[in-house]
């Protein structure tokens, strides 16, 4: 890790710590995951889903509003409030700044998303001997990884093409949600599957994962895409320097 | 040093720079002229933080905006916003962008004392720059631009929202780093100059309309002029006006 890069990125994870709406954003992540969970587990568990696809899916569909919602000041608000001049005014690689803040606004995510164990844990001391085993979330963890490092790419890539942070976190969930119907549809229409369950991505990502299976082509897409975005993030800053 | 060189920059069908062309070396220059005659937007264009429709704009023969981010080593800017991280005290905020400049630990906290004791910054140290007064923050906007060893140091409305002290050690730093070093400053107060050797630049609707030497030394026509800044500007300007009042009518 050079030595830009580490100033930013304790800069911005030490200043997430403090941060009022960081912790706003972590608890509407908690009350919609934490609702998802218990009305899934409700309807769903047993019938058609198990107790680790519903906590998976508790998760991950949250999880995009989570992601906008903390990588949008990254570059878009540092714009609105004048300090991104100053920043691409140094003579230093703007790559470097970008992966600095991608590195702390992972983490800010990951340790969103590992707040969602508690109500894991509180399911499995209340079932006691029937409660599935923790372990059997490795798969779903991993993936829930995946689709953060991917999400948080482009939270990136959109909040420095964005002007305000809010257009930033409207386009992380466009761009990504727009991103995820044009999958399916090319998955309906191009390879012959259904929109039921198995060719929807997201869902036949969930049910394999929940089975304990990554598949390949799940890992090299997401690690792709995100390299993609970081790619396209940091081509966009350093072509804007001017 | 720095040659500008039939500098145009238009913003749709308004010229905020019109063909600009004149070289300096290090010193003081002030760069004065009514409101919206362009100085913000030379300033931004010589520094690289805009580009130029046309012309050139070159540092020690280095063409700036080709050289874009290593001229950055050699120019420092500061817009009359000044952006700092409000939620950093400033002590921090200048160790962070010291760091983001690349300068060492101990030689940020070596210059972060120097720039304290030079633009009195100590008492405010500890403080939230998002709570500064717009002072406050302008002097620690100059502390930023001044963290390293430049050529060239521009600054937009430096004594904007200063008191006189506080001007008057802005201007002392200025004169400070003028030996080697480039202090463009564009200002609607060049009389807090006057005492300082140094060119004024006159622009009005992004023309250059005067370029002159000021401060003490300065002679015109042999004679030396104690004060001779104000009455020059004055001259050139009030030239201007009468003549863009008469286009006006």
């Amino acid at each position: 890790m050079n030595a830009i890069l580490r100033t930013v990125f304790f800069r911005e994870f030490f200043s997430s710590l403090y941060s009022r709406s960081r912790y706003v954003t972590f608890a509407l992540f908690h009350s919609l995951s934490g609702a998802l969970f218990c009305t899934a587990l409700q309807l769903a568990e047993g019938k058609f889903w198990t107790i680790q696809t519903i906590w998976t899916l508790a998760v991950a569909l949250p999880l995009p509003i989570a992601v906008s919602l903390v990588t949008m000041p990254v570059f878009a608000g540092e714009r609105s409030t004048g300090t991104y001049e100053p920043l691409k005014m140094l003579p230093i690689p703007l790559g470097d700044v970008a992966i600095g803040k991608f590195i702390a606004s992972f983490i800010s995510v990951t340790v969103c998303m590992a707040g969602s164990l508690v109500p894991w844990f509180v399911l499995c001391h209340v079932l006691k001997d029937r409660a599935p085993s923790t372990a059997s979330l490795a798969g779903p963890a991993v993936l829930l990884l995946l689709h953060a490092f991917s999400w948080t790419a482009l939270g990136i890539f959109s909040s420095s093409v964005a002007r305000h942070p809010w257009v930033a976190a409207a386009g992380t969930l466009v761009m990504g949600l727009g991103l995820m119907m044009l999958w399916s549809a090319i998955s309906h229409f191009w390879l012959g599957g259904n929109w039921l369950s198995a060719s929807f991505p997201i869902l036949e990502e969930i049910l394999d994962a929940s089975g304990g299976h990554i598949r390949l082509h799940t890992v090299v897409f997401h690690i792709g895409f995100g390299i993609l975005a970081l790619f396209a993030t940091i081509r966009t800053l350093e072509a804007n320097r001017t | 040093m720095l040659e500008v060189e039939k500098l145009v920059r238009r913003y749709g069908d308004t010229s905020a720079l019109a063909g600009v062309s004149f070289s300096l070396n290090p010193g003081i220059c002030a760069v004065v002229g009514p409101n919206g005659a362009g100085k913000t937007t030379l300033l931004r264009t010589i520094t690289g933080a805009e580009c130029a429709d046309s012309g050139s704009v070159t540092l020690d023969g280095m063409d700036v905006h080709a050289s874009i981010p290593r001229i950055f080593r050699h120019i420092s800017y500061l817009s009359d916003r000044v952006p700092l991280y409000t939620d950093l005290s400033v002590e921090d905020h200048l160790i962070y962008r010291g760091r983001l400049r690349g300068l060492a630990p101990l030689r940020i906290r070596a210059r972060i004392r120097h720039l304290a004791e030079a633009l009195d910054l100590k008492p405010i140290f500890a403080k939230r720059t998002g709570s500064l007064s717009a002072g406050q923050r302008k002097r620690v906007g100059i502390a930023d631009a001044m963290l390293t060893d430049v050529r060239v140091l521009a600054i937009d409305e430096p004594f904007e929202g200063l008191d006189a002290p506080h001007a008057a050690l802005a201007t002392t730093a200025f004169a400070s780093i003028s030996r080697h070093t480039l202090v463009i400053l564009a200002t609607h107060r060049p009389d807090l100059l006057s005492n300082i050797p140094g060119t004024c630049l006159v622009l009005a609707s992004g023309v250059l309309v005067a370029h002159f030497p000021f401060g003490p030394d300065a002679k015109d026509g042999g004679q030396e002029h104690p004060a001779p800044l104000s009455p020059r500007i004055a001259d050139a300007l009030s030239a201007f006006y009468s003549h863009g009042s008469e286009a006006a009518q």
